[in-house]
């Protein structure tokens, strides 16, 4: 019996941390209502949309037109797409755009050289008040530059802030492939969660740790104090929240009621690749902003430190957890037993995802198609927690492939991993062969030629 | 002759991905091999004198507070009062050692002599936790009674142990990989 206690308090202590925050703050939201700023002003200020393009030729076109759909005024915006060396034909579906949409003010810039230099670039030749960042993959909804302009005006003290991103619910209902819906169903689930709740969490507390450069609004005033976008990091967003937040002491909120709806994920290889190079972000940040200070003495004064311990520390105690059931297996304990205690950990996290969703649920009230499709979305909510543990270990390959690898080697999916494995393998059975064989095929073919 | 084969096949693995700089899969194959083989193998030369050492350890230090814990090295039992605590495997801290170790070994950022000095004060480290919380428990089982066992033993203990292995954890994987990594 003491090793089910041991196994379920290991496995348990990490989803715990997770879980009681989950509870404490859904119960505060459910209970504390928001107070929605909806007075519309009669001034506008001047803003910048800047969208950095990588081969976007396909999405462009929907993403220029949901800026042109949008409630605000498309007189006051000065759109910048600036190109970070797309190698398709984007700079023709731009022209294309122009075309179309000949009402706003869309300009192009190339630069070749990294997309945090890109968006340095496109920062210059800006002349907004505001700052606007979307990517090109993306639809921006009709109100959403709207609110968060809104909540700028409002809010003097707040110097930037993180949108809302979903998924585009059309995409994944038209997914035919059962695995791939139900991976982008799961994809959906986490985003909204994520931004609706965790976000949610993390202001309330003032540790938001990132405003997703996918959809985030500076003011230009703030921005032009930071030392810009850093192009040695791959987490661009991570970083420039942490140099407001850290560095000038800038207070950066949320605003949930603007959404931003990005294309789902297209697979696990996908999925793979994202997740390291978020992993990858998290900790380049990290040791920039408190390499020194990266003391558990700190854990009350810095919250990166807990978000290391949740994100890092117990990545590794999950992997103790993992040899603890491969532990199980050598003591000869039968497999009804260890699927029954990976059931008790199970039913935890589900409890953990069910909170979540209500939560959320509760959220999503005032985009009703989002709710509607939120809604539907119980069934699967069940399964979460195997996304989760798919999610969790390619973050936890992207910790340690992060270590010494250089960025581009990130960029190599599962299958091209494994072939890269196959391939040496065949190399050293070639070597092996010609090692043991070749000096014997080597004296036949001399004799050979003697004879 | 298949364990051989298999522990050589595992060996060739890591050597791939050593070569490959698969970080990833390199810590994870190597560390859960080196487990196995550490678990099959060093377990149970292991486990009655580590055990019979923490209680040495736990009966010293109860015995600053009071006289009325009896332990018993050779049943590896712990009798206070009306309850006998016996200490299981699992108890023993040699898992969480074993893992620890395993880890480490595998863990790039450590050159070898740094990895031995590490891998011996996370062992102490570890053993450590297990004396604070053995003696944690049996505290409170004195003072509380046989309806505090399950508390003392299986909520509290556990959470006490694991928050000392993850300060653990903490210094020397993450902080040191904060420390260490390079910018892209």
């Amino acid at each position: 019996m003491g090793f089910y206690r041991f196994f379920l308090a290991i496995g348990s202590i990490p989803i715990l941390f997770e879980l009681i925050p989950t509870i404490f703050y859904s119960l505060r939201f459910l209970f504390k209502k928001e107070e929605i700023e909806e007075k519309k002003e009669s001034w506008l200020p001047h803003i910048t949309v800047i969208v950095p393009i990588y081969n976007s030729e396909k999405t462009l076109i929907q993403c220029i037109e949901s800026i042109s759909n949008s409630t605000y005024p498309t007189h006051l915006m000065q759109i910048i797409c600036i190109n970070n060396g797309s190698v398709d034909d984007s700079y023709s579906t731009f022209m294309m755009a122009r075309q179309q949409f000949d009402k706003l003010n869309l300009q192009w810039i190339d630069c070749n050289n990294g997309k945090s230099l890109a968006l340095n670039i496109a920062l210059y030749n800006s002349y907004g008040e505001y700052i606007i960042q979307i990517d090109s993959d993306g639809i921006l909804d009709s109100l959403a530059i709207e609110k968060m302009i809104n909540k700028f005006i409002h809010n003097s003290g707040i110097k930037a802030m993180a949108g809302t991103i979903l998924t585009q619910r059309e995409l994944i209902k038209a997914d035919k492939n059962f695995f791939s819906r139900f991976l982008k169903k799961q994809e959906y689930f986490e985003y909204a969660n994520s931004f609706l709740l965790g976000r949610r969490i993390e202001s309330a507390s003032g540790r938001i740790f990132t405003m997703a450069g996918a959809f985030c609004g500076y003011r230009k005033e703030a921005i032009k104090e930071t030392f810009l976008f850093d192009t040695e990091v791959v987490g661009e967003d991570i970083d420039m929240t942490f140099q407001l937040k850290k560095r000038l002491n800038y207070n950066v909120d949320i605003c949930s009621e603007a959404v931003f709806y990005v294309e789902p994920i297209d697979g696990l290889n996908a999925l793979y690749k994202q997740r390291q190079r978020w992993q990858r972000g998290e900790l380049e940040v990290a040791h920039k902003y408190v390499k020194k200070e990266a003391k558990l003495r700190n854990i009350l004064k810095d919250f990166m430190i807990s978000r290391l311990i949740l994100d890092h520390t117990f990545s590794f105690l999950r992997i103790m957890w993992a040899f603890i059931l491969m532990m199980l297996l050598i003591y000869g304990y039968r497999l009804q037993v260890i699927m029954s205690l990976i059931g008790g950990l199970y039913v935890l996290n589900v409890l953990n995802v069910f909170i979540c969703y209500f939560t959320t649920l509760s959220f999503m009230r005032g985009f009703k198609d989002d709710h509607r499709f939120f809604k539907k979305l119980f069934g699967i909510v069940i399964f979460a927690p195997v996304y989760q543990s798919i999610v969790f270990i390619f973050r936890f390959i992207g910790i340690l492939n992060s270590i010494n690898r250089p960025t581009q080697w990130n960029s190599l999916t599962i299958k091209e991993e494994l072939l890269e494995i196959v391939s040496m393998v065949k190399e050293d059975i070639k070597r092996i062969y010609t090692f043991l064989f070749g000096k014997l095929l080597n004296k036949k073919n001399k004799s050979n030629k003697l004879t | 002759m298949i364990l051989a084969i298999i522990i050589l096949s595992w060996a060739y693995l890591l050597f791939i991905l050593k070569r490959k700089k698969f970080n990833a899969f390199f810590l994870i194959v190597g560390s859960a091999g080196l487990f196995m083989l550490l678990g099959i193998y060093l377990s149970p030369l292991l486990l009655i004198p580590v055990s019979q050492l923490l209680l040495m350890v736990v009966d010293r230090v109860l015995s600053i507070f009071t006289d009325s814990f009896n332990i018993l090295k050779e049943y590896l039992l712990i009798n206070i009062g009306a309850t006998s605590l016996y200490l299981t495997p699992e108890c023993s801290g040699l898992i969480e050692s074993f893992i620890f170790i395993s880890i480490l070994t595998f863990f790039p950022l450590y050159t070898r002599l740094q990895k031995c000095m590490v891998g011996i004060l996370g062992i102490i480290w570890i053993f450590f936790a297990n004396v604070i919380r053995l003696v944690f428990i049996s505290i409170v089982i004195y003072w509380g009674g046989q309806e505090f066992v399950f508390l003392a033993h299986s909520i509290l203990g556990r959470i006490i142990f694991f928050l000392l292995v993850t300060v653990l954890y903490f210094q020397v994987f993450t902080r040191r990989q904060v420390i260490k990594i390079s910018l892209s």
